[in-house]
């Protein structure tokens, strides 16, 4: 399960960069999150635009990578993919989660980049 | 002009891995039919929490034995029909898949019972038979077009 981590200010841009997130990698994702998000600041938002398939699995894990980061901190989700906005939205996941459609709704055009 | 009917066929191990290759596998063949893109998807992910359902339930994660799938394509769309060795269904029917509840603060967020959730909300006619020591799944994916091979 290959994520890849960005400081974007206070905040951590984590991107998925697999095609699925579903039953055989669902574990390995939990495990990969708690990684790395472990010293993320009061945001934490994940790229799913790689993401073609997110089936119940999947969602479960995200469900888990946001109880992880505890009360403190949250889980943005950015980007997803229709057939994955189509699960999030029957579930009414979107109403759990802030889903931003892209990196600017996220961040806020003029956001500072810094390397981490 | 209707063609030949769809009749796909497949024997597989019970395991994460396995099921992925057919649900890849059954998309290739769908699309190749001209099926659209976003029932394609819709296909894949019910397939895909049956067939999840069987390897972590029926099976409890131990692939002692396939998973049959058949998929015919009718005149709305797709029959469905699965069949495994493993344990029944408990209380012998389909869980009701009521869509777990949104709690009122994200520490209680359920992360299971999406599963069923997801399958009701999407296939119709469902049917669970245990017949001779297999369970008999079958559900229906209703498709905008009818699919042809011809």
């Amino acid at each position: 399960m290959q994520l890849s981590v960005e400081q974007r200010g206070d905040d951590l841009l984590v991107a998925v960069r697999e095609d699925r997130i579903d039953a055989a990698v669902a574990v390995q994702f939990k495990d990969a999150m708690r990684r790395a998000t472990e010293s993320a600041g009061r945001r934490v938002v994940l790229d799913l635009s790689q993401v073609g398939f997110l089936d119940s699995s999947g969602l479960g894990a995200l469900v888990a990578a946001m109880k992880a980061l505890g009360p403190d901190r949250r889980l943005d989700l950015m980007a997803p993919t229709p057939a994955v906005q189509k699960v999030f939205r029957l579930t009414r996941m979107d109403s759990i989660f802030a889903i931003h459609p892209d990196d600017a709704s996220a961040f806020g055009v003029g956001t500072l980049a810094r390397a981490g | 002009m209707p063609g030949d009917r769809l009749t796909y066929r497949r024997r597989i191990d019970a395991t994460p891995d396995a099921v992925r290759v057919v649900l890849n596998d059954l998309c290739l063949v769908l699309s190749a039919l001209s099926v659209a893109q976003d029932e394609t998807a819709t296909v894949e992910l019910v397939l895909a929490e049956v067939l999840n359902n069987i390897v972590e339930h029926a099976y409890q994660g131990v692939p002692a034995g396939p998973i049959e799938i058949e998929v015919t394509s009718d005149d709305c769309g797709l029959e469905v029909r699965l069949c495994d060795w493993g344990l029944p269904m408990p209380g012998g029917q389909l869980p009701p898949g009521a869509c777990p509840r949104i709690a009122a603060i994200p520490a209680d967020t359920p992360e299971g019972g999406y599963g069923w959730f997801l399958i009701r909300a999407l296939a119709s006619d469902l049917s669970y038979v245990r017949l001779e020591g297999r369970n008999l799944l079958g559900f229906h994916l209703d498709l905008a077009r009818a699919v042809a091979t011809a």
